[in-house]
């Protein structure tokens, strides 16, 4: 295919994530850099609310931006925004896998529930003043949809970047905003019973 | 409990906030829609430190990657996943844990990354309507993207002009050997059938002696033959080749005290006579390779004749015969026994024959009112690929503003095409390049193998995908628009040749691409009245050495061997079409 166009080999603010992709994978590598801008904050800050720091956030979002431009020239998806995020989930939960795996056997036993206590909650809610702080309580797959949710991807682009149907991740969001209801909640009245929206 | 009836209103609130809409919570209960909105507001995630975003930045600007191996069978979305995570380890800023062995962790990533050479080695340029010459040679001058490039090593390559008809050939390839101080004379019943014998001395020094003429190709000749007179001994060293009249009565002689080992073919026309065509005191090695090759495979005309050599792993294998429309690729081990490998081992290294007509018609296709033929037009051929699972989707307005009929031929691999409009295919195995078209339904997706062709226009949807596991090489071929700029979504664009036009005449315009070899001092012929070229070097460095002469014929000035493609358009109709401006050769950009 020639792929001849009249446009002139430039971009701005508003050209599309696709067309970047196409110039980067005809050569021009700072088309990928523009997207790389465009992006970084947002998997940068979607690395750290899940990793917990800053030095695994830029770890994982390093790996994130060099797999998307090493699998660039195989890009099919049909948004790339939600191609990069499915990148960068799966980085991000290899990294958290690989925590679990660098455990000592002994503290395996502790693995069952490593969230906080209720009253841990209740102290981080205060302290930061944040519902966020509430995520490490959230089942792992609800803590992604949310983490997605908030790095700004829609619901379709999130089960695009999952491999999951649009009423799964419905049903994934909804169940983790009732129980970010509870568990706020229960922060504040410390002692709530746990678990009981689950 | 999450009632499912609720699921998609969530997710529709969710939807409104991320875009900064105002949103009332409608059906959805009050306190949920709160936690959402407080979900939001609260977001603290801290951003990148703007030196790390620099630095990251300057690295993947100037990294080297390896690109992920696809698996069609997985997931359509290659994300990162497939590979092993190692290879991932970029040369990244070091974060302060990461800093104790970060060394270790470059070098161990500057070994394992491999620069994406397929994709990126190609390049978009603008090409700026004021800079064109007047008059440019219609040949290529660029150090990449050749289709040829990381083939064997060639031993020898030579244009043969076997005596015959529209007939197939009887074709012979071994490895030979003549023992200290031995003798080969040829049979007497050699005598009446026409062919050629090409023997390349790969070891030793041998004498050889003929009735007739002898051509020889010195090592490091590039091509260029000398003749040896009739009755004449010539010497032949390591790398040297003689090509004899095979009815000639010939002999081969080693005077020196080693073995001269050979590499040796027969390009016999048919109908040839069954006779015996090993002549006593020549041995030859195991894994030798004898056959007929039809017609169909192999065009009539003068044939160009390679031998080559491949080294490692990729030499590994049983001899082997591929053939397809315009050439045939034969290949032998090297023989156990014969010095390497050691018995028992896998050979690592093979000899490698490959025959390919020096004028090949590639394709024919009748162009009508039913085609985009835009005025004015440029002509243009170009190499383009598409690497393993890589997928080409254009939609219907993207060249709404470049109408074009575009032909895509397959030189190599596999292309499936889907167009959502007029789709003509000429395969090679169903009646060749002039085979009258087969139309394909609009949406109907075909997969094209090396030699099969599509012809569609520009201005419609469609979708090109390689559904195999190494890169499709494609020659690009169109009357397009003019002074347009290449863009490569997926599709890596090779070096490019075009003439550019003012109008056609009307009627019918007969389409052709052809294939032809010319050897150092041919002259391809000058375009027939009314026609209209644009020609293409298959590599790029001895297309240097081609020249356009004053009547038009193309002249290989070279020293090497030069392949070049040819667009044409014949018009039917009255009158010719009009030249603006000579022809123009480019590459892609850095």
């Amino acid at each position: 295919v020639p792929l001849f166009r009249r446009r002139p080999l430039a971009w701005d603010e508003a050209t599309p994530d696709e067309e970047l992709v196409g110039q980067a994978q005809g050569g021009q590598r700072e088309a990928f850099g523009v997207l790389y801008d465009r992006y970084l904050p947002r998997v940068y800050r979607y690395c750290y609310r899940l990793l917990g720091s800053r030095e695994a956030a830029e770890d994982a979002n390093g790996r994130v931006f060099l797999n998307a431009l090493a699998a660039l020239p195989a890009f099919r998806a049909r948004s790339f925004r939600a191609w990069l995020f499915a990148i960068a989930h799966n980085v991000v939960v290899d990294d958290l896998r690989a925590r679990r795996a660098d455990l000592p056997l002994e503290a395996a036993a502790e693995l069952h529930d490593t969230a906080p206590s209720p009253e841990e909650e209740a102290i981080a809610v205060l302290e930061r003043c944040t519902i966020l702080a509430l995520l490490p309580r959230l089942a792992e797959d609800q803590r992604h949809v949310v983490a997605l949710r908030l790095a700004g991807l829609s619901a379709a682009e999130i089960g695009e970047a999952l491999g999951k149907p649009r009423n799964a991740v419905d049903g994934l969001q909804h169940r983790a905003v009732l129980r970010l209801q509870a568990l706020v909640a229960a922060g504040a009245r410390p002692g709530a019973e746990r678990g009981r929206v689950r | 409990v999450s009632d499912p009836r609720f699921d998609n209103a969530v997710s529709r609130f969710w939807d409104a906030v991320a875009r900064g809409e105002p949103a009332g919570s409608g059906d959805l209960d009050p306190a949920l829609a709160e936690t959402v909105r407080r979900l939001h507001a609260a977001d603290d995630a801290p951003g990148p430190d703007p030196t790390y975003a620099r630095r990251l930045r300057e690295d993947l600007m100037h990294a080297t990657t390896l690109p992920v191996p696809l698996d069609p069978t997985r997931h359509p979305m290659s994300n990162g996943r497939a590979a092993p995570r190692p290879a991932w380890r970029p040369a990244l800023p070091p974060t302060k844990g990461r800093r104790r062995g970060a060394l270790a962790q470059l070098a161990t990533a500057a070994l394992l990354l491999l620069t994406l050479a397929g994709v990126y080695a190609s390049f978009v340029r603008p090409r700026p309507a004021d800079d064109r010459p007047a008059v440019v040679p219609a040949a290529v001058a660029s150090p990449d993207a050749s289709p040829a490039a990381g083939g064997p090593e060639v031993l020898l390559r030579t244009a043969l002009l076997p005596d015959r008809g529209a007939g197939g050939i009887e074709l012979d390839f071994w490895r030979g050997a003549i023992a200290p101080g031995g003798r080969v004379n040829s049979l007497p019943e050699w005598a009446a059938q026409p062919g050629v014998h090409v023997d390349l001395v790969l070891a030793g020094t041998m004498v050889v002696r003929a009735d007739a003429p002898i051509e020889v190709v010195r090592a490091g000749a590039a091509g260029a033959p000398e003749t040896v007179p009739a009755g004449t001994e010539v010497t032949l060293d390591v790398g040297d080749a003689a090509i004899v009249p095979f009815a000639s009565a010939r002999e081969y002689h080693n005077p020196g005290e080693a073995w001269v080992e050979l590499l040796g073919a027969f390009v016999l026309p048919e109908p040839w006579a069954p006779v015996d065509l090993i002549a006593p005191n020549y041995v030859v090695r195991p894994g030798n390779l004898y056959g007929t090759v039809p017609a169909e495979d192999l065009p009539a005309g003068p044939l160009l004749l390679t031998f080559g050599r491949v080294v490692g792993d990729a030499a590994a294998g049983a001899p082997t015969k591929l053939a397809q429309h315009g050439s045939v690729e034969w290949r032998v081990p090297e023989p156990h026994g014969a010095g390497t490998p050691p018995a028992g081992e896998t050979s690592r290294v093979a000899y490698v024959l490959t025959l390919v007509p020096m004028d090949d018609l590639l394709l024919e296709a009748m162009l009508g009112e039913d085609d985009t033929l835009p005025e004015p037009f440029n002509l243009q051929l170009w190499f383009g690929s598409i690497p393993p699972g890589g997928r080409v989707a254009v939609a219907a307005d993207y060249f709404r503003d470049a109408p074009a009929t575009n032909v895509e031929y397959v030189l190599e691999g596999a292309l499936a095409v889907r167009v959502d409009g007029p789709l003509r295919v000429v395969r090679a195995g169903q009646g060749g390049p002039t085979s009258p078209p087969e139309s394909i339904p609009p949406g109907t997706e075909v997969v094209l193998a090396a030699g099969d062709a599509a012809v569609f226009p520009l201005e419609t949807a469609f979708e090109l995908v390689n559904p195999g596991q190494t890169p499709v090489r494609l020659l690009g071929a169109g009357v397009l628009s003019t002074d347009f700029t290449p863009v490569a979504p997926g599709y890596v664009f090779g070096p490019y040749a075009f003439g550019q036009y003012a109008a056609l005449p009307p009627g019918p315009i007969k389409l052709t691409i052809r294939r032809a070899t010319l050897v150092p001092g041919a002259v391809a012929p000058a375009p027939a009245a009314g026609e209209l070229q644009a020609t293409l070097a298959e590599s790029p460095q001895s297309g240097a050495g081609l020249a356009r002469r004053a009547d038009g014929a193309l002249e290989n000035q070279g020293q090497e061997v030069v392949v070049v493609y040819v667009l044409a358009l014949h018009p039917t109709g009255q009158g010719a079409g009009t030249p603006t401006g000579g022809m123009e050769a480019g590459t892609p950009a850095p």
